[in-house]
């Protein structure tokens, strides 16, 4: 059996990014601004 | 009992950690100008957390945190999809123009769930995300495999996958620019 895939999802920088509103805000604006 | 009491504890962690997770769509949501009934996230957001349990029995995942590239991939692409289901039965119904403005809301529900999955790149060291061209075409794909033309289009799996190899490679990249070519053996 193969062995089992660890995953560690969260960094610690999107652990940091998950309490900060406004890094949040800033961070999608600029990603949606790219999109159509 | 210890065990259960346990499991439970690690069960609400993870709940917790997928209720935070999707705050962040949810605001892209907003931005994007979606407002969607809570009946129509709770369902989504059930089938999200049996999906992403299966994912993780079927592939043998030790799942140490809630990897939110999944999340937003499972959710995102049944809110997509259900308003596909929608636009289908207005058409049936010979309602086109109620049918293309659900349309125009799945085209923004799919610009949210890429700028939130790019988001997740965008914030770790080295600060920077996927360019134009690749988000749009991702949009593009997305759309494709709702439009029941999988031969040009990628599903839930796809849209995880192609960011998740993403990460990876900019994870890899910090690496070697840091220890050099040794960098590029590590795992994680």
């Amino acid at each position: 059996m193969a062995e089992p895939l660890l995953s560690n999802g969260m960094s610690d920088e999107f652990r940091a990014f998950l309490d900060d509103e406004e890094q949040i805000d800033t961070v999608l604006s600029e990603s949606l601004e790219l999109l159509d | 009992m210890s065990s259960v009491s346990s499991d439970s504890e690690g069960d609400n962690v993870r709940l917790k950690q997928i209720a935070d997770i999707l705050d962040v769509y949810r605001v892209a949501l907003e931005k994007v100008g979606v407002r969607l009934e809570e009946s129509s996230i709770d369902e989504s957001l059930d089938k999200c957390r049996r999906h992403h349990d299966e994912h993780i029995r079927c592939h043998q995942i030790e799942e140490r945190s809630v990897d939110p590239l999944k999340i937003y991939a499972w959710f995102g692409f049944d809110l997509a999809d259900k308003l596909t289901r929608k636009s289908q039965e207005l058409l049936d119904g010979d309602d086109s123009c109620s049918s293309n403005a659900i349309l125009a809301q799945r085209h923004d529900i799919l610009k949210a769930l890429v700028a939130t999955m790019n988001s997740t790149i965008l914030v770790e060291r080295p600060r920077g995300g996927l360019d134009r061209v690749t988000l749009n075409y991702l949009v593009r794909l997305l759309e494709r495999e709702l439009d029941e033309d999988s031969d040009h289009g990628i599903g839930q799996n796809g849209i995880f996958a192609a960011f998740h190899s993403a990460l990876s490679m900019k994870r890899a990249f910090y690496r070697i620019v840091r220890k050099g070519w040794e960098g590029s053996k590590e795992s994680d």
